[in-house]
């Protein structure tokens, strides 16, 4: 199955639990769908780093454990979101048991190199910020990353899940970028920055550009005490190609999670002026 | 002896007098969703497998072609992990305590208690 495919159907499930489940407004709770579906979830005892979360079956039981070692609501209600997403997905079962011997490694951080965490991830994200109630939320919340901390808020989510969702439904230029040391991890764009003809896209492994977050960046307890800055740069000086246009340059340390999340945004009108022309 | 999904869940649901559309309405799917289950058109969630498998009564095993007994849970345990290569002692020891209070949930269920 296709990326493409995969995220719609990741969509669809979601959207169709939210509605069978009633849930009309923001926040979705993860643990009163496990509930409604007689999935007994538990937090592990331990606080020490390890798994961070696990679905598992015994006959017609089925069940989900997280952790707690990361002290943050919406990482912990995420993690409960993507083991549901295993749960919901067709044809989960016997793409992670092929051989029926029932274990499945899988890959930790936000982004899996496993299509199937992959799926599950994208599920959790569709699942607490459902589409329809996003997209009415993102119309009130403003721009930038007042607008980010906002949504978070609402849906109960981490910032850095509700700004990756935010790019996919904002009409404004914004770019989420997370990053570590002096490399970028991975970068989100809106279709209003994707769209600039002649921009070249930033790449896992991409070093960042001078400026507030590789200064940032620099100090190590700037992350772990979750610090923020406001700064300003120029959009060209991330990507190449890009319109010469001052953006906003927000930067905040993301704790235990170990990484920084920029985010990129402007009050201005950007787009190629020879679309501007065909008016 | 049917060995794939679709062909043991038609095998289950005519040894049981069931049409698709009975079956269908009784687990709360759509009317087509088992003719496509049954050739393999659609790969069922674990959640269709434990609707089929609590309206047919029968375990998630069996349907699979994991077991032969219909409606003994026995030891199969399946277990997703997130961060398996970082997995610690404690944390394989907190699997088994997980695993021992689901046991005992899937015990009641069956028992009806």
């Amino acid at each position: 199955m296709s990326e493409k495919l995969a995220r719609l159907e990741a969509e669809n499930t979601a959207q169709q639990i939210v509605q069978d489940c009633g849930f009309t407004a923001l926040p979705i709770c993860p643990f009163e769908i496990a509930r409604r579906h007689d999935i007994h979830v538990e937090a592990k005892q331990s606080r020490k780093p390890g798994v961070s979360g696990f679905l598992m079956r015994i006959g017609n039981t089925f069940g989900i454990r997280y952790a707690l070692h990361i002290q943050n609501e919406g990482f912990i209600r995420f993690t409960v979101a993507h083991e549901l997403g295993h749960y919901f997905l067709p044809g989960h079962p016997e793409r992670l048991f092929p051989a029926g011997d029932g274990l499945h490694e899988s890959r930790s951080g936000f982004i899996s190199h496993d299509p199937l965490e992959r799926q599950a991830d994208y599920f959790a994200s569709a699942l607490l910020m459902p589409v329809h109630q996003f997209r009415e939320a993102v119309d009130y919340a403003g721009n930038g990353f007042a607008a980010i901390e906002r949504l978070a808020r609402q849906c109960q989510t981490s910032i850095t899940a509700t700004a990756i969702r935010y790019t996919t439904f904002t009409d404004e230029a914004v770019a989420v970028i997370v990053s570590s040391g002096r490399q970028i991890d991975y970068c989100f764009m809106s279709d209003c920055i994707r769209d600039l003809r002649g921009l070249t896209w930033i790449k896992k492994g991409d070093m960042l550009p001078d400026g507030a977050t590789r200064r940032f960046n620099h100090d190590p307890s700037n992350i772990e005490q979750a610090r923020r800055e406001e700064s300003t740069c120029r959009l060209d000086d991330w990507f190449d190609g890009a319109p010469d246009v001052e953006f906003n340059e927000d930067v905040i340390g993301l704790g235990s999670y170990g990484k920084t999340l920029t985010v990129l945004f402007t009050d201005e009108i950007i787009g190629d002026d020879d679309a501007n022309d065909d008016d | 002896m049917p060995d794939t999904f679709g062909e043991k869940l038609r095998k289950i649901r005519e040894d049981k007098g069931l049409s698709q559309s009975d079956l269908a309405r009784m687990a709360g799917f759509q009317p087509s969703a088992i003719s496509h289950f049954e050739s393999g058109r659609r790969s069922p969630s674990f959640d269709n497998l434990k609707r089929l498998a609590d309206t047919l009564s029968v375990t998630i095993d069996y349907l699979l072609g994991r077991q032969t007994v219909p409606t003994t849970a026995g030891p199969v345990a399946e277990k997703l992990f997130r961060n398996f290569g970082q997995m610690s002692a404690e944390d394989q020891d907190d699997i088994a305590k997980f695993a021992a209070i689901l046991a005992e949930k899937n015990r009641r269920r069956q028992d009806g208690t």
